[in-house]
């Protein structure tokens, strides 16, 4: 298909404001609509068009507990330093997490109970990275031998044309973020790592995910994801 | 159970309300909640209609808001358009989820394709600019506008569509791209 025809374009921008892409096809759409300025433009010419309908739509006020519980969520996540100790840090990774943890493992073919085969193309860390909504977005693994990560979005990481995406690693001693990665929306992707980024994976305690412009320096608001950073290989016990 | 509502919100100072969420403000986030929250239930509960489900999209939606009030700009439309849009693919997304499937059909499809189908008493009380789309839409065939208001008001997919208006999918999709055609023709005519 000709997706650079203005007439198809334009159908296409007019079934997507209305509803009638679904599923793949809106997805696939939305991605070329990112990339594509004038499609952009098109979609929001088409949005205005059918704007009015709203109107015939009843007001419905919604229950308090909507906005408490968004007020919640909109919270500076500014912690103290060792805010990972907290219990309600950890809490919402409890049951859900745990479980996601070991089916990964074995999705990865890692078995926790034995002691791990020492493969070179094992995961050697793992985190699990979800959004506001303990919802699982991201799933990166660690691998050495070269030194890479994997990064494979399983939501839907939309982000603005100029911006980035960056993983940041919280480290376990102090607590600070330092910059690990940049990776695409919308793939899994191979991310090598230097000897410094693989030391920033060994020391995290934490992985996050912020949508960032390129020159930003610092890590800047609230991470959109973000998950404990899982050493495969377990604590060292003997 | 319709009360129709008058034109839309003045959208300047729901921009700038944006504008102060992008700074992460709360007291604006909560402002903008507040002026703009009954409207947008009303969207998404006609799509997923349970309401406990339309109120998890709603909170969904703000969260993005919250999110991405940095890249809202004029060029992505009106606030109310643009704020609209997020909680739709919000709520569609919802219509894929697994958990929800099948339970969304049997009740209150009637009322609400009822409301949806709003008698001219609401004439009266319609903005301008809707009385303008209602006078394009008038032009279309009546079961290709069922469809198209189908389509946009209650979230159905075009196979979904098809099935209730007993006609092959094929048909339902000339109908919706012939559909947006002359509306498009109509609206700049």
């Amino acid at each position: 298909m000709r997706y650079d025809d203005p007439q198809l374009q334009d159908i296409l921008a007019g079934e997507y404001a209305l509803g009638a892409l679904r599923g793949a096809a809106r997805a696939r759409f939305e991605t070329l609509a990112r990339q594509d300025p004038r499609l952009h433009r098109r979609v929001v010419e088409w949005q205005e068009r059918l704007a009015p309908l709203a109107e015939e739509t009843a007001e419905v006020a919604p229950s308090p507990r909507v906005l408490a519980s968004l007020r919640r969520r909109i919270e500076p996540v500014e912690a103290p330093p060792r805010w990972w100790n907290r219990l309600d840090f950890w809490r919402p990774f409890g049951a859900a997490a745990a479980t996601l943890v070991v089916a990964l493992a074995a999705y990865l073919g890692v078995q926790l109970a034995s002691p791990p085969a020492t493969v070179p193309f094992d995961p050697r860390y793992v985190a699990v990275l979800t959004d506001a909504a303990q919802k699982p977005a991201i799933v990166v693994t660690a691998y050495n031998n070269p030194f890479r990560l994997i990064v494979e979005p399983i939501q839907t990481v939309a982000v603005q044309p100029g911006n980035v995406l960056r993983i940041w690693a919280v480290d376990r001693a102090s607590g600070t973020r330092r910059r690990l990665a940049e990776f695409k929306p919308g793939q899994a992707q191979r991310v090598p790592l230097s000897d410094a980024g693989w030391a920033l994976v060994k020391g995290a305690v934490a992985l996050e995910v912020r949508e960032e412009t390129i020159a930003a320096a610092g890590p800047s608001g609230p991470a959109l994801y973000s998950g404990p950073c899982i050493n495969l290989k377990g604590p060292k016990i003997s | 159970m319709l009360t129709t509502t008058t034109s839309a919100p003045d959208p300047q100072p729901l921009a700038d309300l944006i504008g102060r969420c992008a700074l992460r403000d709360e007291n604006a986030f909560v402002t903008l909640y507040r002026a703009t929250s009954a409207k947008l239930l009303g969207v998404i509960l006609r799509i997923v209609v349970q309401r406990h489900w339309a109120e998890e999209v709603l909170q969904e939606g703000y969260l993005n808001v919250w999110r991405h009030a940095g890249s809202y700009n004029a060029g992505r439309g009106a606030p109310m358009t643009w704020m609209t849009n997020i909680m739709r693919n919000q709520a569609l997304d919802l219509l894929r989820r697994a958990e929800y499937r099948g339970k969304r059909r049997e009740t209150e499809v009637e009322e609400t394709l009822a409301a949806s189908n709003a008698g001219p008493q609401q004439q009266t009380e319609m903005s301008a600019e809707l009385a303008r789309l209602h006078r394009c839409l008038e032009k279309l065939g009546e079961q290709q506008r069922r469809c198209v208001l189908l389509i946009h008001h209650e979230g159905y997919s075009p196979a979904e569509a098809a099935q209730r208006e007993a006609v092959p999918l094929g048909t339902v999709k000339t109908w919706v791209r012939r559909g947006l055609i002359r509306l498009r023709e109509c609206l700049s005519a």
